[in-house]
């Protein structure tokens, strides 16, 4: 009987902080900068936003914290509709894009003041502040001005600040962006560890497609107020489902081509010349003969090869090595290839005869391993500055 | 700062003269002995000051005075703070037609309010009482209150309050934590300066008076069209000096800067 209580116990700590976004979206004016979104977010879970900027990325979490209303749809937090129910009366806390530190008041007191809104015993309340302070890495500035703090400094005020009142949901804007690389690490695995030990519920945003693939247990990609892809961040990696995601996530190779024949498999003509595929290299579009569409290989699918090269069942193409960077376990070549640019990484120890730089090569990928993508509309492409 | 013409430079300084001369003669002519108001004073003497400060009437109005003054700066400033915060956070798009409405008095000659004034409070049956007054002077102060308090709370972070409404404060709450302390400045520059207005006004006043009640300068006015005595200049160089420490305090706690910022956005 007891340990079914005490199980049944876990199980509700368990359960509190489960998001449900169901059809949201917003509109200011005529501009929909939200649409249909749709994300079921379990209790526990460490969901990362990532997009371009602009995206909608703080709006979605504004409407998560009830600041602002959907102009469509539903938001349930642990089944419970949150239409009309006030920011209060929510189980988040926030740290917001532009920290909204309380400029009078110290750090121990930007710490201190929601464990003060709830009444928290004096010795509780200055052990928790301190240890929350410590946590942060900003023991012993407890005194110290808001305006006396560096960036940096603020940025881990602003974490420590929402992190002491153990919200079962917890929403970051950027909360790392101003932190030099070593912090950063150090925050992540800090922030990975607090959210794991409290199963408290993160709704991180961030511009930094790594630290999000090494964060998350979730990522979700979003593009111009609509969410492109949802799943874990291998799977993001592995398969993405669009050509946007494929470039947002992680390094990628694009050959500019055209389909040639559609059946059975794909005919594809390059400037690096032409070759056939298997009609599930095709992701998100149905082609057909005369599509532009664009090859898409990760660096380390591509092998370098001397010119004689042939292997079956492998397509080769004839490159140009332009250059070599070895970093430390692994090595980066950069290839011509037709008229594309290209990146391949291999391990160091692997590339046991390495090419001269100017010298003519072939480069070879399993034809498995390639994607086919429809180009980017004119609006994604402006995403990563380019011109469709 | 840009360097100015000589003769911009000159007519400047004749300006920064010329300007406070009257209070110097009326302070000069406070510590005559004579019986007359005359400048430069033939001979000193404090027995204006002394009279001054034992005719009941003189304290009478002073305290009157003061007190309105204080009741005016707090109900004004209150009331400008609450209209541009929940402006500013819930309806920013009607703050243009507000500030024209809390604006207009500045349009209108202050006899024609007086005029005015007179026949509303007439109609609410409370001239000759205090209320009036300050109705009167919240009217003709409100612009100079709102305008501090406007862009001091416009310059606060808006995500403030939200940040401390997730962490579980009310909207008052917040207000009193977060958003008052910030614009403390501002809101002490607006009880500061509708103080000295509503301490200083004449026009609208004079109209609200009655056998009850009078405020120190619309006294200072019936006296004078009696009895031109000394004594006058004694109480008025009393209300200057009361006037310039209400500023140098303006000064000292909020600095004088808020007047030269642009309201609109
Ligand atoms: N109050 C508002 N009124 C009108 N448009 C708005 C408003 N708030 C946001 N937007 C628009 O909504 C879009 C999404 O904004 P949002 O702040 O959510 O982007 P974001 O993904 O957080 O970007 P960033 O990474 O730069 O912070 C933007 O185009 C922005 O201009
Ligand atoms: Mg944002």
């Amino acid at each position: 009987m007891t340990t079914t209580l005490n199980q049944s116990v876990s199980d509700v700590q368990n359960v509190t902080g489960s998001i449900d976004i169901a059809s949201v979206s917003k509109s200011y004016g005529d501009t929909e900068v939200l649409s249909n979104v749709n994300l079921n977010i379990p209790a526990g879970n460490f969901l990362t936003l990532l997009g371009p900027s602009g995206c909608g990325k703080t709006t979605l979490l504004r409407l998560i914290a009830g600041f602002i209303e959907p102009s469509k749809g539903k938001i349930a937090i642990d089944g419970r509709d949150m239409n009309g129910v006030p920011t209060q009366k929510r189980p988040i806390g926030m740290v917001f894009q532009n920290l909204a530190l309380f400029p009078h008041f110290s750090v121990a007191e930007n710490v201190a003041y929601g464990l003060k809104l709830r009444k928290t015993p004096a010795a509780e309340m200055q052990q928790r502040v301190d240890r929350f302070i410590d946590l942060v890495g900003l023991s012993g500035m407890g005194d110290r001005r808001i305006a006396q703090l560096s960036g940096g400094q603020k940025q881990r005020v602003a974490l420590a600040r929402s992190l002491v009142l153990e919200p079962s949901i917890l929403l970051l804007d950027e909360p790392l962006s101003a932190l030099d690389m070593q912090l950063r690490k150090q925050l992540q695995i800090a922030l990975k560890d607090i959210q794991q030990k409290l199963k408290t519920t993160f709704v991180f945003v961030t511009h930094d497609q790594e630290e999000a693939t090494m964060i998350s247990d979730t990522v979700v990609v979003m593009s111009n107020g609509h969410v492109q892809q949802v799943g874990a961040p291998q799977d993001i990696y592995a398969s993405p489902e669009t050509l946007f995601v494929s470039k947002f996530i992680g390094e990628l190779n694009e050959i500019p081509a055209r389909v040639t024949d559609t059946g059975p498999h794909l005919s594809i003509d390059t400037a690096a010349g032409q070759f056939t595929l298997p009609a599930s290299a095709a992701r998100g579009f149905a082609p057909r003969t005369g599509d532009a569409a664009v090859i898409c290989l990760r660096p380390e699918q591509l092998k370098v090869l001397p010119t004689g090269a042939n292997v079956a069942g492998q397509t080769m193409l004839d490159a140009r090595v332009v250059s070599r960077l070895v970093i430390g376990p692994l090595t980066r070549v950069s290839l011509r290839v037709g008229e594309t640019d290209m990146i391949a990484v291999m391990m160091t120890d692997a590339d046991t005869a390495p090419l001269p730089s100017g010298s003519a090569c072939k480069v070879s990928f399993n034809p498995d391993h390639a994607r086919l993508f429809a180009p980017l509309s004119d609006d994604m492409a402006s995403a990563f500055g380019e011109h469709a | 700062m840009r360097t100015m013409s000589p003769l911009s430079r000159t007519l400047g300084i004749v300006f920064l003269l010329a300007l406070p001369l009257p209070i110097f003669i009326v302070f000069g002519a406070s510590f005559n002995g004579s019986a007359y108001i005359q400048f430069p004073p033939e001979s000193y003497s404090l027995r204006w000051y002394i009279e001054a400060f034992t005719d009941p009437r003189w304290a009478r109005a002073v305290g009157t005075s003061l007190w309105i003054a204080a009741v005016t700066s707090v109900v004004v400033t209150t009331i400008s703070f609450l209209a541009a915060y929940f402006t500013l956070r819930y309806a920013p798009k009607i703050n243009t037609l507000l500030e024209l409405a809390i604006f207009s008095p500045l349009f209108f000659p202050h006899a024609c309010m007086g005029v005015a004034a007179v026949a509303l409070m007439a109609k609410l049956g409370i001239v000759g009482t205090p209320g009036a007054i300050i109705l009167a002077h919240i009217i003709v102060t409100v612009p100079f209150s709102y305008r501090p308090v406007h862009v001091a709370l416009r310059s606060v972070d808006p995500d403030l309050i939200r940040a401390a409404e997730v962490m579980g404060a009310s909207e008052l709450r917040a207000l009193k934590d977060i958003i008052l302390p910030i614009c403390r400045s501002g809101i002490l520059t607006s009880l500061l300066f509708t103080g000295i207005i509503s301490f200083d006004e004449v026009t609208v006043t004079m109209f609200l008076i009655g056998p009850e009640i009078t405020t120190l300068p619309v006294q200072i006015f019936t006296f004078i069209q009696d009895d031109a005595s000394p004594v006058l200049a004694a109480i008025s160089t009393i209300s200057v000096i009361i006037t310039f420490l209400a500023i140098v305090l303006l000064e000292r706690v909020a600095g004088l800067t808020f007047f030269v910022q642009r309201s609109g956005s």
